[in-house]
């Protein structure tokens, strides 16, 4: 009985780490939403420098976005799981544990970015332990 | 949170927004991957290469569920979580790859030492898959979390598959130096197979998930390639399973495999747009339905002539059997005969049956002798018998080969001198000469004694010379003779158990063609060399023995 675990003792090994690790993941995912969500927030190129993308292979038709990056369970408190037509989605809020907020740079991502008028801004923007450090209120589109 | 530009899948995997049959292909390599895996662990479950074997393809299916999980489906929480398994699977999968070659190529399972390396290597793999360094977070526009993972991390995982590559080399390379040739092609089948597998596998991994972060490429679809060096590992383990029974498989399942390869080539024609990959694509196809029909062909005939050469060495074994035991009941009962009448014609040649005539007695002494020769002759078949059957114990020690050779001489030199022969010696005795050998003394004798007789018999006039040679490291001793000599065909006939030449015939008819064969058996069990040179029929013979010395 002593001879065939410790015969096997790697494979014990490596199936107790992975099922921790599985447990860990289920829980930090799953459960605690721990992550960081990127999507395309809402832009006005009247007053902040954005991004432009094509609504259509093609680009018969440009839109206009910033790059958000919100902690999920902030995100999941303000929106639920969609973000569909959430207003909160495209802001950082001083309640959010985590946010930010890229404008579009010239210097570091060429000329697809777009600003009709005002002054340039492609400060991020972010809260970190729930204090919000914003700059200006142009994220609020 | 939901990737809010994406269609919700049926079932976890069916979705209309994905590149359709190059993502499907995933489903027949992960059924074909865990049919062979299966399959291979049911047929011998306590082999720890199949287990082996059978873990690759776990985790190969693992991964290549993973994947197409993570392409279909739109919500991030359960895509991270099924994320984490890529670094898992690729780590897992490059460990058990080398793991399984030690496997192969050793025969047995590998010491402590190289787990305990092992389990270091995928220490940070489990310490950082759940964590921020390996996944931070999730784009939902794009829906994947590419641009969230942590290159460093990524970079070691993927490099494992690397280091698998180099280290698997070095094993076949180091095994394959000191392999016989029916192993030394095992290797080289293995070896390419799996290394192709790891190599393809792991670089377009690498490749895909690095140029899509650094945005060269769109996307990471290029590392759904990466599943095309599975099958060609599958191929290579076919051809294992079926020709070298690598896995105890028998031959129909690798038909079945090498037909699902080819369905598997052919569902790629499904999804490609370009022409030119068409016609690619089209040559494989055919070259696959070509080379596996051609392979299940000549491996099958191969199983057969080996099952056929298998069952006749069978019955060739019995057939030896029942010779060896013929050939003894016949020589006891012969020897049995020749015994009893040759103590009638001792008998009645002191007297024990009374008086009898001169003529009588000239009788019985040429009965005696007869006898005499008839019983040398059943011992050298008997003793030729037992030394082939290897029932003869020898008794090997240290002795001195000159006193066995001139023990030999004194013997067999009346025989010779009676016929009229002239026997000379050349024995060099110096101090510097040392003629030690290990070996059995009686055998040593009668190989001696045989190579002699064998020169008394076939010359008819001349002289015997007889010569002993210490050697670098070797002892040699050579018989030459003025005889009848070796035509080249009977040399062919030399040492051959029953070997008999036809001029050779014509000098001794009772030849019976196990007295050089007894040679040769005593003198390679002893590590030594026999061997005969004539210029040809009429010009005389010379044998040879080599033996190690004891230096």
């Amino acid at each position: 009985m002593y001879t065939h675990f410790r015969n096997h003792i790697f494979f014990y090994i490596l199936a107790l780490s992975v099922f921790v690790v599985s447990i860990i993941s289920f829980h930090r995912f799953i459960f605690e939403h721990d992550y960081m969500v990127g999507y395309e927030g809402v832009c006005d190129p009247n007053t902040d420098k954005c991004f432009v993308g094509c609504e259509d292979d093609e680009c018969t038709k440009e839109y206009y976005y910033s790059e958000m990056v919100k902690y999920a369970p902030d995100l999941y408190k303000e929106c639920g799981s969609d973000i569909t037509d959430c207003e909160a989605a495209s802001v950082c809020l001083p309640s959010d544990y985590k946010c930010s907020v890229i404008y579009c740079d010239t210097e570091a991502d060429g000329d697809v970015c777009e600003m009709f008028t005002g002054e340039t801004n492609n400060q991020i923007d972010s809260t970190e332990e729930g204090n919000l450090l914003q700059s200006n209120n142009t994220n609020n589109i | 949170m939901i990737c809010y530009l994406f269609p919700e899948p049926t079932y976890l995997f069916f979705s209309s927004d994905v590149p359709m049959l190059l993502y499907y292909a995933h489903i027949p390599a992960i059924i074909i991957s865990l049919l062979v895996g299966l399959y291979v662990y049911i047929n011998d479950r306590g082999s720890l290469l199949n287990r082996l074997f059978f873990a690759i393809s776990f985790f190969f299916s693992l991964w290549a569920l993973i994947n197409l999980v993570t392409w279909t489906n739109i919500h991030s929480d359960f895509i991270l979580f099924v994320w984490t398994f890529f670094s898992l699977t690729l780590g897992l999968l490059a460990i058990f790859c080398i793991y399984f070659i030690y496997v192969f190529l050793e025969k047995k399972d590998i010491s402590a030492y190289i787990k305990v390396v092992f389990l270091a290597l995928l220490t940070p793999v489990f310490f950082l898959a759940s964590t921020s360094f390996n996944l931070r977070g999730f784009n939902i526009t794009v829906c994947d979390a590419f641009t969230f993972e942590w290159l460093p991390f990524k970079l070691y995982y993927t490099s494992l598959g690397i280091l698998a590559v180099i280290w698997i080399f070095v094993l076949l390379f180091r095994r394959y130096r000191s392999a016989v040739p029916d192993f030394k092609r095992q290797i080289i089948l293995m070896g390419t197979g799996i290394e192709l597998f790891l190599f393809s596998f792991f670089m377009m991994i690498f490749l895909a998930s690095y140029f899509s972060q650094i945005e060269v490429l769109l996307d990471s679809s290029l590392e759904m390639y990466g599943l095309l060096g599975m099958v060609v590992f599958i191929i290579y383990i076919s051809i294992l399973i079926v020709q070298f029974k690598a896995f105890n498989v028998k031959l129909l399942a690798t038909q079945a495999l090498v037909w699902g390869l080819v369905a598997l080539i052919g569902s790629q024609f499904f999804f490609i747009k370009v022409s030119m990959n068409f016609i690619l694509n089209g040559i494989g196809f055919l070259a696959a339905i070509v080379l596996g029909q051609y392979l299940v062909k000549s491996v099958k005939k191969e199983i057969q002539q080996k099952e056929e050469l298998a069952k006749l060495n069978i019955d060739l074994e019995e057939l030896i059997k029942q010779r060896e035991s013929l050939v003894h009941l016949i020589t006891h009962k012969v020897k049995g005969s020749f015994t009893r009448s040759k103590y009638i014609f001792a008998g009645l040649l002191d007297g024990t049956f009374g008086d009898i005539s001169s003529d009588a007695k000239k009788y019985a002494k040429q009965g005696l002798e007869s006898d005499d020769t008839g019983i040398q002759t059943v011992d050298l078949v008997l003793n030729a018998a037992n030394l082939q059957k290897g029932t003869v114990k020898y008794d090997i020690k240290e002795i001195d080969f000159k006193d066995v050779v001139l023990k030999v001489l004194a013997e067999k030199k009346i025989q010779a001198e009676a016929k009229g022969l002239v026997v000379e010696s050349s024995i060099h005795d110096s101090k510097d000469d040392d003629y030690r050998i290990m070996g059995d003394v009686f055998w040593l004798k009668e190989a001696v004694s045989n190579l002699i007789e064998n020169s008394i018999k076939y010359t008819q006039a001349g002289k015997i010379s007889i010569k002993l040679e210490d050697g670098n490291k070797k002892i040699k001793f050579s018989i030459k003779d003025t005889g009848i000599g070796i035509t080249d065909e009977d040399k062919k006939n030399l040492f051959t158990e029953g070997g008999r030449g036809k001029e050779s015939v014509k000098t001794n008819v009772d030849s019976t063609g196990y007295g050089l064969y007894t040679v040769k058996l005593v003198i390679e069990a002893h590590n030594g060399h026999v061997w005969a040179e004539s210029e040809g029929a009429g010009k005389g013979s010379t044998f040879y023995i080599e033996l190690d010395a004891v230096k």
